[in-house]
């Protein structure tokens, strides 16, 4: 199951992560870090949506549903973006 | 022994109707082959059976249990094969196997078939289309569920794999309930325990290919 969450993070994410680069490169990086936790997450699952839409299968064979997998990739990026903005504040 | 039991399941998309009071049942252990021409509804039930689509009017009843028709079901009642593939592609069919199968007595009998043993170490997207639906369907047909829904599962796929594809249903249909759907009739006729053909919205039970002839499925030319 791990795998499988683990699976569809990583797909979601490779989306949202070049966004929030790119935007961090134009706007600086507290931007993309926010980008991250934000409006990254939702070009990450319009870009899975229009390029893999069927894989959801995939899941939900294994009794994922789509808001399953949608809240656990959101609250890992959201987590991380707090924890990032936190250590970027220290700095 | 459960059942499987469809209560008047309708549908249309705008005016044009697809299911239309639909209705039929099947016991555990059987495999239910659905026929029908394109548009006939056959996808649609299979969609509305797995909650992916929601009826206009119907029930489900599974094991006793009404299903909820209304969310797709991924809990650990059904599985579905959709028509187009669904694995994702840039990962290994051993990784595919291990998400799919975490229990390694079920890995094991899966690698005992020589065509999955030999494709092992080879990612999704490197299999042929025909290797990769007989990947699909005997990941989905070895989940353990009530009922498993299979959608085209010949579809495009070599001889010598749709003879594999009929021994794993076979293989597999103990304590569960598998819906198939296909434009292959002759491998319908000749796997499933209870035919049913699509024909305006109705279900009409088959027993042979002259049935088909007569609800007009196939013409009289294709009779053996």
């Amino acid at each position: 199951m791990y795998r499988a969450v683990y699976k569809y993070y990583y797909d979601v994410t490779r989306f949202n992560l070049a966004f929030s680069i790119l935007i961090g490169a134009l706007r600086g990086v507290l931007s993309g870090v926010i980008m991250l936790g934000t409006l990254g997450m939702v070009i990450g699952l319009l870009c899975y949506q229009y390029f893999q839409k069927d894989q959801y299968y995939f899941y939900y064979n294994l009794g994922l549903s789509k808001p399953k997998l949608i809240t656990i990739t959101w609250v890992i990026n959201a987590a991380a973006c707090l924890l990032i903005l936190i250590v970027l504040q220290d700095v | 022994m459960f059942e499987l039991s469809i209560v008047g399941m309708a549908k249309a998309y705008k005016s044009q109707v697809v299911l239309n009071g639909l209705e039929f049942s099947c016991s555990s252990g059987n495999i239910l082959g659905l026929m029908g021409r394109s548009g006939s509804g056959k996808s649609t039930l299979m969609k509305i059976l797995f909650g992916a689509l929601e009826a206009d009017a119907g029930e489900v009843i599974l094991d006793s249990k009404q299903v909820n028709m209304s969310r797709v079901n991924s809990g650990k009642r059904m599985a579905y094969l959709p028509q187009s593939s669904f694995l994702p592609k840039d990962i290994s069919v051993w990784s595919a196997i291990k998400m799919y199968h975490p229990d390694r007595s079920v890995q094991s009998n899966l690698l005992r078939d020589p065509r999955v043993m030999e494709i092992k170490e080879r990612s999704i997207r490197s299999l042929s289309y025909g290797l990769q639906r007989y990947l699909e369907v005997v990941l989905v047909v070895n989940l353990d569920r009530q009922l498993v829904l299979l959608d085209e599962p010949f579809s495009l796929i070599e001889p010598q794999y749709r003879d594999a594809v009929n021994d794993s249903l076979i293989r597999n249909k103990e304590n569960k309930v598998i819906v198939i759907t296909d434009h292959y009739y002759l491998d319908i006729l000749s796997i499933a325990d209870k035919k049913i053909l699509i024909k305006e919205g109705k279900a009409f039970t088959i027993e042979n290919e002259a049935d088909l002839v007569k609800y007009g499925y196939i013409p009289k030319s294709k009779l053996n």
